[in-house]
């Protein structure tokens, strides 16, 4: 497949953003198929360091898609927010299209034999997550964006702090009561 | 949810989420007051805090990566399938591990169908730096040739650029398994592993270390054959842009369950490495258990486990471990795999085997067996109901921390040491009674020769550091001898006896010569009298045998341990003449029975030459002498390019070029052949870091490089150069602060320095190396009073600090410094007075004296 230019990716997230919903149709596959090769790299790479390979997933994702130097967005902030939509869009949608979904096919689950390249709690299904999600948005607003940037946009607490413009306390709060909110969300659809 | 009822239950949950258990319920009590609803809400966000921890901490991208991944994965393997990569036919995948798939492979181009292991390294980063030393490592493992090794055929790059290794197809199960399914007894299991120890041993031989060691790679074939898989395939996987930082960046290229506590910690991995990964498996194949109890192998558990537990006894596991949820074989059935009951398990495994085990499993590597063949003689020891060294070991081990603690109590060690001889003596009487029973004889024999090397290695080892143990070591030096006399009267001119005999005296004449003490009780004259014996029984031998290569290499040895007790003695006459008469025989031998091996002694023969040459001050000669061991060691080490002891030949001759081209002024030329010599050193340290050896090279190299440079006028790489050897060898000195040669390189290495920035006009900094250097050279001499090296050493760098003081106008200092030089020189001339560079350098110190107080001539250089 021909790599889109940045420019055309900046493009199409400029439209999704004003409301263009055809945008988001066009975004996915080029956002998938980066994250594809990306994530295949980071795999075969860096296995020994996954905090590296974090940043370097969803840093490489963003700048690669992105020409930072046309993006006009009205800062750095907006930015994140818009890239941690997309990304949850996309996730989500690839989590339903592979029915990684509660004991449908397979959880996301580590075997304890191996080394522990991701700690990852046995039952985190994101589509499940994304429906608890929405929840708490009706509830709090605030607190799922804190949840929406720091899980899917894989902010850390200082950038979703800035994004969100209040102080990394607050965040830090957020995202405690978020949690359990969302595990006791969780635990009573089961 | 109206928005102040939330507001509220916010405020309340961030105070009661600090407040522990007891506090919060009392807590919720009151805030709460009589609203049952919010107390019930708030408990119940409370009630997941626990849970919460790490719930959502790994971003969804991450989850989301590692299933693309593994799917696209999935994809290329299945790609694979049918296609051909170089001259391989890829039938199937056999699976899949931590370094990539591995697929099952048909040899395409041949008449014959052969089977093959592909395996795709697709963990690895293939950058060209990458490519390049896979390239190398692969030559390297593919001179692995063993019986109880999978060979390594051929490798390459795909198309793709992913690496990839052709193997021997191996059709075998893991060997733990084998030994269930087969109901193989203890005894049978332990003839398998010694086949395994073997293969490690070997491997090691080749500086190759496996570093991955577990049952899944040691496949064990229907016909009882086993067949280490991997070998250094784990290195390959942690090469990195930084070759020094090998050992740091191997995390995960192990399996926990089977990882030694230096590979936990990051430490240094060596040959002790897969020695305490082989007790693992043994452990496995003996007891059905895990050395450690860990309940979960929760991977932070057992790593904890591994660095600070000491392993359990293995009688007590295999039979008293309760099943759990790890351990889920019951002590009958594991015992019936093994045809024998609990009772009888625990009485095989206690005792020996245990001690075996144990040692091999020790924290510190430097306590397990030092080879893995070391591990096998033990459990072949056993085997035959000899007395196994682990027992020994821990006895010796014991003693010496007895010594340790208490530096009074010296006599224990004589006292171990009658115990130790009294039974060497029942042998001797055994033996003579026991002559028609001959195997028994030859039996006992032998055990009575492992007796006396263990006294004469183990034992003298074990205490030589130790303060106050000289008269403990004499007492085992004189004792050996005793016997060896007693053994010799016994031969009755069996040639494998006076063969032993002989390389018994050589051992104990190293011994002596190592002691080194000219002055103090006569070491060098007296290893010279023991070689001289075990020169006249090898001439006896080669006379009576003419056709033996074996015995007339044997003399060469010898000959060349004179050669060096000469040159130590300062009789440098007869050192040249021992070198050429090797040479001579050497020469005679090359027409009947030429040799890789006999090539690279003609080497070594040069190279002595060249050695008493300079210090005849003939460098003409000497360099004539090294360009002909260059060549040799060359055209050596390109025939067999993996053979490290023929690179290290190559390497030792630019060394001797380096240094005497620098003795005869030739700076540029010096210059040239340590950059040769620095390339190979670099090499060497790269693949075995641990290597001390290797290090005292690379020191070698940068040090006599930057001399050169100074000397020669271009002074941009010298700081640089020098920095680098101060720097390795103070990790050096650090790291074995009783490594007196260590110590005295350390010196050396401070005042070269030192002579390179006087050179560079930095007489200050100059003057504050060759303090140092001084310093430390002076302890050097307290430890080890009688080198004439070190106290040559120590004489050139006085002359150095002496006249740089001169120059910084402190006369009284410099002549202090001078005259310590003096002195030391005319001593060291009385014990060698035909050593040409000893009466240079004397001839320096006083030139330097008669020019105070204003020395304004240009710098010696020697």
């Amino acid at each position: 497949m021909a790599l889109p230019s940045n420019h055309e990716v900046t493009q199409l997230l400029r439209a999704w953003t004003a409301g263009d919903k055809s945008a988001l149709e066009k975004l996915t596959p080029l956002v998938y198929d980066e994250l594809h090769s990306v994530a295949r790299r980071c795999m075969a790479g860096e296995r020994t360091d996954h905090t590296l390979q974090t940043t370097a997933l969803v840093n490489e994702v963003y700048l690669r898609l992105v020409d930072c130097g046309r993006v006009n967005w009205q800062d750095r902030a907006h930015f994140f927010a818009v890239s941690a939509q997309l990304m949850r869009r996309i996730l989500i949608d690839f989590a339903r299209s592979r029915g990684y979904q509660k004991r449908g096919g397979g959880t996301i689950q580590i075997s304890l034999d191996e080394a522990p390249l991701v700690s990852c709690e046995p039952d985190s299904d994101i589509v499940a997550i994304d429906g608890a999600l929405k929840s708490l948005a009706v509830v709090d607003e605030r607190k799922s964006k804190v949840v929406e940037l720091r899980f899917f946009g894989g902010l850390s607490i200082e950038e979703t702090a800035e994004v969100l413009r209040v102080s990394t306390e607050t965040v830090v709060r957020d995202w405690r009561l978020a949690k359990v909110w969302l595990l006791r969300e969780l635990s009573q659809e089961t | 949810m109206e928005n102040t009822r939330w507001l509220q239950i916010e405020e309340l949950f961030h105070r009661a989420v600090k407040l522990d258990d007891a506090l919060r319920v009392e807590f919720l009590r009151h805030a709460c007051g009589g609203d049952e609803q919010l107390r019930r809400e708030l408990e119940s966000l409370l009630a997941q805090q626990k849970k919460s921890e790490q719930f959502l901490e790994t971003p969804a991208v991450e989850l989301i990566g590692e299933l693309i991944a593994n799917e696209a994965k999935l994809e290329d393997d299945h790609r694979l399938i049918g296609t051909t990569i170089s001259h391989y036919r890829v039938v199937e995948r056999l699976g899949g591990g931590g370094m990539g798939d591995v697929f099952r492979a048909i040899r395409a181009d041949h008449a014959y169908e052969r089977h093959v292991a592909l395996k795709l390294i697709n963990t690895g980063r293939h950058s060209p730096f990458f490519i390049k030393r896979f390239k190398v490592e692969r030559q390297i493992l593919a001179s692995l040739d063993h019986p109880n090794i999978a060979r390594l055929f051929d490798g390459g790059t795909t198309d793709d650029g992913v690496p990839y290794l052709v193997m021997e197809y191996i059709q075998g199960e893991p060997i733990t398994a084998y030994c269930d399914n087969h109901r193989l007894s203890i005894a049978d299991r332990l003839k398998l592993f010694v086949q395994v120890c073997s293969a490690v041993h070997y491997a090691h031989q080749h500086l190759i270390i496996h570093r991955d060691i577990k049952p899944d790679n040691i496949l064990t074939t229907p016909d009882g054959d086993a067949k280490l898989m991997d070998f250094g395939i784990a290195k390959i996987l942690e090469v990195d842009a930084d070759p020094r930082q090998h050992q740091t960046t191997m995390t995960g290229a192990f399996t926990p369950a089977y990882a030694s506590p230096e590979q936990i910690k990051g430490d240094a991995i060596s040959t002790a490495t897969d020695v305490y990964s082989l007790g693992v498996v043994l452990y496995e194949i003996l007891t059905g258990r895990l050395p450690y109890r860990a309940p979960n192998h929760a991977p932070h558990e057992l790593a904890r486990a591994i660095c600070e537990v000491e392993p359990e006894r293995p009688s007590t596991a295999a039979v008293f471990r309760a099943s759990t949820a790890v351990d889920k074989i019951s002590p009958e059935s594991l015992s019936a795999c093994r045809n024998t009951t609990p009772e009888k398990l625990a009485r095989t495994l206690s005792g020996d085997l245990d001690q075996i085990l144990l040692k091999a499993l020790r924290k510190e590597p430097q306590h397990r067996y030092t080879s893995a063949q070391a591990l096998a003689d033990d459990l072949q020891a056993y085997a035959l109901g000899l007395p196994v060294s682990a027992r020994r070991g821990t006895f010796s081990y014991r003693a010496a921390k007895f010594v340790r603690r208490n530096k009074l109590m010296l006599s224990v060690a004589a006292v171990i040491l009658l115990i130790m001889f009294s039974g060497a003596v029942a042998i001797i009487r055994e033996a003579r009674v026991a002559r028609m029973a001959r195997f028994r004889a030859e039996q006992r024999f032998e055990a009575l020769r492992k007796l006396t090397n263990s006294m004469l290695f183990e034992f003298h080892d074990s205490i030589e550091n130790l303060p106050g143990s000289t008269a403990a070591r004499e007492l085992v030096v004189r004792r050996s001898l005793e016997y060896l006399e007693q053994i010799a009267a016994e031969a009755n001119d069996d040639p494998a006896t006076l063969r032993d005999l002989a390389a018994a005296y050589e051992r104990i004449g190293r011994i002596r010569a190592e002691e080194g003490h000219p002055h103090v009780g006569g070491s060098f004259q007296q290893a010279r009298e023991l070689y001289t014996k075990a020169l006249a029984i090898r001439q006896n031998l080669v006379a009576a045998n003419p056709d033996d290569v074996a015995l007339q290499m044997d003399l060469l040895g010898t000959m060349s341990n004179m050669a060096a007790v000469y040159t130590a003695l300062g009789e440098l006459d007869g050192a040249l003449d021992f070198y050429q008469r090797r040479l001579e025989i050497e020469r005679k031998l090359q027409a009947t029975h030429d040799s890789e091996e006999l090539r690279y002694k003609i080497a070594g023969s040069h190279i002595g030459i060249a050695d008493v040459e300079q210090s005849l001050g003939n460098y003409a000669s000497a360099i004539d002498h090294l360009h002909q061991a260059l060549a040799l060691d060359q055209s050596l080490s390109e025939k067999a390019p993996s053979s490290l002891r023929f690179l290290g030949g190559v390497w030792r001759s630019h060394a001797y070029l380096a240094m005497v081209l620098k003795y005869d002024k030739k700076y540029a030329e010096a210059a040239a052949e340590s950059r040769k010599g620095l390339g190979i050193s670099e090499e060497l340290t790269a693949r075995d870091p641990n290597n001390s050896e290797f290090q005292r090279w690379l020191i070698n190299d940068y040090e006599s490089l930057c001399a050169s440079l100074a000397y020669a006028g271009s002074f941009s790489e010298v700081r640089g150069l020098c920095g680098k050897a101060i720097e390795i060898n103070g990790a050096m000195v650090k790291s074995d602060p009783n490594n007196v040669q260590a110590r005295a390189d350390f010196a050396n290495t401070n005042m070269t320095m030192g002579v390179a920035l006087y050179i560079m006009r930095s007489l200050q900094e100059a003057l504050r190396f060759e303090r140092r250097a001084d310093a430390i050279y002076r302890d050097v001499a307290r430890q080890d009073p009688d080198s004439l090296t070190n106290a040559v050493d120590h004489a050139t760098t006085l002359i150095y600090a002496g006249r740089i003081e001169a120059r910084l106008h402190q006369p009284e200092s410099a002549s202090q410094d001078l005259e310590r030089a003096e002195k030391m020189l005319e001593e060291s001339l009385a014990a060698s007075p035909k050593n040409q560079y000893f009466a240079n350098t004397l001839e320096e110190a006083r030139t330097a004296l008669r020019a105070l107080p204003n020395d304004t001539a240009p710098l010696a250089v020697h």
